[in-house]
């Protein structure tokens, strides 16, 4: 009875001190609280849009979900139709393509470079990638083409000055253009330019696309063979749970899933993660000491009205709880409004002008979960930062808090 | 404690050779020596003494706000000299009234608030609402309830502080120069709301004065003089 009484009086206390208080450090306080709680998760926010848009990239672009490869001492996968016919069966499969690779050497007038040439079939490779989303000039291969080459734009420089590999490129090749190819075969053959795509994500950008039907004929490559299959799964379908089906049919081949391909973009990812942590810790900090200087200085100016209210029989803990309670609220109130203005002034604002990272633009990563996590952790941190000169100020003398 | 409190017949508040001890640094400053005084029940009893003579103190110490260097404290016969901060916590707020010099209200409440803060903390009164505005008709006070403290004048906002020091039924009222801020008039009022009080519902009340004209309002005297009781105000 005595715990409800005493949590009564600081919820008034509280209460009454908040609505009836200075709105201009109220606003103050919780302003603050907003710019802790943004700090919390802004940066946090945009290292996730990096890794999530890189992830992407890497599935769309490079990798599919799970990609398929020869079994050991092996270089192509032989009844390649028959496998992915199999596959596209499989439950949780939404497309299946396969891709041949060959070296290649490139040459457009007096600039020239070696770059990876992949034999594709467009209509089913497009089911699988998204690279056809991504031209800047021309248009994606068709199926009937020959003598047909998409390049990437860090190939085929395109004019761009401005990419990252610009200096190694074609530099000004464009759609319409046409450059000479040498196989690693010794095969050689002019090729027209008939679109560049520009994916922003290097690995994928150092790429050249001709027909599969182009590659068979060119390097005599033998029929039914690729180098790789890539499986694009349905949302939520686990990668596991694809290959385990797939190696109930066939046994001459090894999967890598797109997170066993990331190699570099891993090491990336977790120094991230790494960084991540670091600046949530700095923030909470930030956050413990604000709420802190805010408890204190507000304690410092009701020094003596404390050591009244104990002087006539308030209860210690009301008075540390009636504080606790207004920190609690500047933490909720300042997440709340700091969530508001995430989602719809910082978030949209940052969709409009985009950070450019190598990866391409990004986009801030909403994370509910983390948001939520976000917001239980600073109403933590500001409830140890008011108890502490909330604790030390009752615990001193009634006299020297009233009269000094 | 409270069958203590109903079992004993004798003075509501005594103390013993009640000493207190400053320290200053090095020097140490007796402000009160030896003081030994019974308060009984429906008393009011004016402290006197020039300043600096200990009358403050010896307030505080029979307010169970300070803690006293030695000597005892016995509240309806239970010696409560060293009882810890919460006990001591307890029985201000359910036997002891205290009324300072300065109005020392809450300023974001209003009077009413103010005054049931204290009975809310306590919870011996139900409707403590209507027990506030009772206390708060009792000192004149019932048209400026909803009145900040801002919005009073010194006079009501020492009645508001009475008020608010009786809203708990409590045996004694302590009440530091409660008029040492006020105007004439006003500090009339506030004295003779005190001895009403004492009067009509019997309150026992000791207050704290160096003006030798709140002798009137005193049925007993105590004169203070450097720490030390003394016969008559010098």
């Amino acid at each position: 009875m005595r715990f409800a009484r005493a949590a009564r009086v600081a919820v008034f206390m509280a209460v009454k001190s908040i609505v009836r208080g200075n709105y201009g450090i109220l606003l103050m306080t919780v302003m603050m609280m907003v710019l802790v709680y943004l700090n919390l998760i802004f940066t946090p926010s945009l290292l996730e849009g990096v890794i999530a848009n890189t992830n992407a990239k890497l599935v769309d672009t490079l990798t599919g979900n799970v990609a398929v490869e020869p079994g050991r001492d092996k270089s192509t996968i032989d009844n390649v139709n028959a496998l992915t016919e199999d596959i596209r069966k499989i439950k949780g499969v939404e497309a299946v393509c396969a891709r041949s690779r060959i070296g290649g050497e490139i040459r457009s007038g007096d600039e020239n470079g070696n770059w990876d040439v992949y034999g594709i079939d467009p209509a089913a490779d497009k089911k699988v990638f998204k690279t056809s989303r991504h031209l800047i000039e021309g248009k994606y291969l068709g199926p009937e083409d020959t003598g047909q080459i998409l390049l990437g734009a860090q190939i085929a420089g395109a004019g761009k000055k401005g990419i990252e590999l610009y200096g190694d490129s074609l530099k000004n090749v464009h759609a319409g253009d046409k450059v000479q190819v040498r196989f690693t075969n010794g095969v050689k053959k002019e090729f027209t330019v008939k679109g560049i795509f520009y994916v922003q994500f290097i690995q994928a950008d150092l790429r050249a696309y001709i027909t599969e039907k182009d590659l068979q004929a060119l390097t005599g490559s033998k029929p039914d063979t690729a180098s790789s299959v890539y499986i694009r799964t349905r949302a939520g379908v686990k990668e596991s749970k694809v290959i385990r089906d797939i190696r109930r049919t066939r046994d001459d081949v090894r999967f890598k899933t797109w997170e066993d391909r990331a190699g570099i973009i891993k090491n990336m990812t977790d120094s991230f993660v790494i960084i991540n942590d670091i600046l949530r810790i700095v923030a909470l900090f930030v956050a413990a000491i604000t709420i802190f200087i805010v408890t204190y200085v507000d304690l410092a100016n009701k020094r003596r009205q404390i050591g009244i209210q104990r002087a006539i029989g308030i209860g210690s803990q009301a008075i540390v709880a009636s504080y606790l309670i207004r920190a609690a609220f500047y933490a909720v109130i300042g997440a709340c409004l700091a969530v508001l203005v995430f989602l719809y002034v910082i978030v949209p604002l940052e969709a409009k002008y985009p950070f450019h990272f190598p990866q391409g633009d990004v986009l801030l990563a909403i994370n509910g979960k983390f948001m939520a996590r976000n917001g239980v952790i600073l109403f933590l941190v500001a409830l140890v930062s008011a108890l502490v000169p909330a604790e030390r100020s009752i615990s001193m003398a009634i006299l020297d808090a009233i009269w000094g | 404690m409270s069958i203590f409190f109903l079992l004993y017949n004798g003075c509501v508040l005594e103390i013993r050779g009640l000493s207190k001890i400053y320290r200053l640094g090095d020097i140490e400053v007796n402000a009160l020596s030896d003081v030994s005084i019974k308060v009984e029940s429906g008393e009011m009893i004016c402290i006197m003494g020039k300043s600096g003579s200990g009358k403050s103190t010896l307030l505080r110490q029979l307010g169970l706000i300070d803690f006293p260097t030695s000597g005892s404290i016995m509240l309806e016969g239970i010696d409560v000299t060293r009882l810890a901060e919460r006990k001591r916590s307890l029985l201000r707020l359910e036997h002891l009234g205290y009324v300072f010099q300065e109005y020392a209200l809450i300023p974001e409440l209003t009077a009413l608030e103010n005054v049931y803060l204290p009975a809310m903390m306590l919870g011996n009164h139900k409707d403590y609402k209507k027990r506030a505005y009772d206390v708060l008709e009792l000192v004149g006070l019932e048209e400026r309830t909803n009145h900040r403290p801002k919005e009073l004048s010194g006079g009501e906002q020492q009645r508001v502080a009475i008020a608010r020091a009786l809203i708990n039924d409590p045996k004694i009222i302590f009440a530091d120069e409660p008029t040492a801020n006020l105007d004439t008039v006003s500090a009339e009022k506030v004295m003779k709301t005190l001895v009403d009080l004492n009067d009509k519902l019997k309150v026992t009340v000791v207050f704290v004065s160096h003006d030798p004209d709140d002798k009137q309002y005193a049925k007993e005297l105590v004169f203070l003089k450097d720490g030390k009781l003394v016969n008559e105000y010098i």
